[in-house]
């Protein structure tokens, strides 16, 4: 920083006439100076250095010169206004003072992330540790931290944030025990029960009942004799048919469009938002697509991008199918697709072709029966 | 003498103007030129800047011309510099 603004300093205005003299005069006595500039003839401002202003006074008065001091600059002017404005510094200490007061107290908690864990109870063991709304607490946060996970059983990971006058804390609970050891069977697939032999564990299901993939076949627990549950590993027998299916509509009258080849093209240049080189073609065409491109051309210094819009002319074609042809191919298609949905180690028992009538359409489904077993 | 100059400067390391009082003059870009080791001066106006500098005389033309910091040996001045030139008089 600069030496006159560091230290304090005057800004002076000396009156008088030949000021060469007094520039040789200055560094003679090593007095330094700043800033220094002729207002208007005879008017020298300078800037000088609170321990020099002495000294070049003295050696003005012999020149004959005469100084003005204009305006004090640096640190002795914020002390010098601050001694006459101690209103205003009284003030600021007080509201320096009231901040730090205030961010002592606690007004609020916010409590995050629990979803067992009441927020009452969190709420009584952090007051339980010490820690009061509308109070000045100190306290260290990593040791409400360790209460808190000490003291309420579900907490896995406990954070503690003192924020302003809110107090945060981010709880993240402990997952809920699964045993592994007492897992239902649970279907594999949308199935239909063939056979259905319990060993242990318990089922409401019976054979010929439809099954959806996922749905409990046998809980892993039994009922004693006095209708108290007991848990177990559940062991069972269960076999059942499996259907992998696919579909496909066929309309019997096909509308579709066909380009003819004709084509009306519009295109122009941007810089970022900036568009040049616009063409501006008309549409014609009643019935059309529409294909829009935008091509980065150069990314040198700026990125100029070739936006192109080309319109398709389309005419409409009625294509009538014909079943009994398509049949074939779109059924070995269907099963080819069906048979990537069977598992590997399950054989495929039997393949049923479907084709059902609908005015004028046809849905083809394909059903690769399997039988499966647990 | 100035090969006497040249062999201490080597031994002492110091810059060779210090030793011998030759000026320097550094142009700080800007429009600032400092200029060390000058003795007085003789020319102070807003276009012109003349410092007496051992035998010769350092002129500083230009415009708006100001003297940005003043001590014994060292001045900074600054504003629009045209011309930064030598000459065994005023000129």
């Amino acid at each position: 920083m600069r030496k006159w603004f560091t230290q304090s300093s005057y800004h002076i205005k000396i009156e008088g006439n030949n000021f060469v003299n007094f520039f040789n005069v200055l560094i003679k006595n090593n007095i330094e100076v700043y800033n220094v500039k002729r207002s208007e003839v005879g008017v020298l401002e300078v800037v000088v250095l609170q321990k020099d202003l002495k000294k070049i006074t003295t050696v003005i008065n012999h020149l004959g010169f005469s100084i003005t001091v204009l305006n004090i600059l640096g640190f002795s002017k914020l002390i010098n206004g601050a001694k006459y404005r101690i209103g205003y510094v009284v003030g600021l200490l007080l509201s320096i003072i009231l901040l730090i007061l205030a961010n002592q107290f606690i007004f609020n908690y916010k409590i995050l992330g629990t979803e067992n864990i009441s927020i009452t109870q969190v709420e009584k063991c952090i007051e339980n540790f010490g820690v009061k709304k509308y109070t000045i607490n100190s306290f260290d946060v990593k040791d409400l931290e360790q209460y808190l996970s000490n003291n309420i059983d579900d907490i896995s990971m406990v954070s503690v944030i003192k924020k302003g006058t809110t107090l945060i804390i981010n709880i993240k609970e402990k997952l809920p025990d699964v045993g592994s050891d007492f897992q239902p069977i649970t279907a594999q697939f949308n199935m239909l029960i063939t056979k259905l032999d319990i060993f242990a564990g318990f089922s409401s299901l019976q054979v010929g009942d439809s099954v959806m993939k996922g749905d409990v076949l046998v809980y892993p627990y039994v009922f004693n004799s006095s209708g108290e549950i007991v848990k177990c590993t559940p062991v069972a027998d269960i076999v059942g048919k499996v259907w992998f299916c696919e579909s496909e509509l066929v309309v019997k009258k096909e509308i579709v469009f066909a380009r003819t080849g004709k084509t009306i093209k519009n295109s122009f240049y941007t810089i970022r938002d900036f568009v040049f080189l616009k063409t501006n073609n008309k549409n014609t065409f009643t019935h059309f697509e529409v294909v829009e491109k935008t091509v980065l051309v150069s990314n040198i210094f700026l990125p100029i991008s070739l936006h192109t819009t080309t319109y398709f002319e389309v005419i409409e074609k009625t294509i009538n199918r014909d079943i009994e042809k398509e049949k074939d191919n779109i059924t070995s298609k269907l099963i080819a697709k069906a048979k990537t949905q069977v598992p590997t180690n399950i054989l495929i028992e039997n393949e049923k072709v479907i084709i059902s009538n609908y005015d004028d359409k046809h849905i083809i489904s394909v059903y690769l029966e399997a039988t499966v077993s647990f | 003498m100035s090969q006497f100059f040249s062999n201490i400067t080597k031994l002492t390391g110091l810059p060779f103007n210090e030793i011998t009082s030759d000026f320097k003059v550094v142009y700080l870009g800007g429009g600032s030129v400092f200029i060390s080791n000058y003795v007085k001066i003789i020319i102070y106006n807003t276009e012109l800047i003349a410092l007496k500098v051992k035998a010769n005389v350092l002129n500083i033309e230009g415009k708006d011309l100001m003297i940005k910091q003043l001590s014994r040996g060292e001045i900074i001045v600054d504003g629009k510099i045209n011309k930064i030139y030598l000459s065994k008089e005023l000129s």
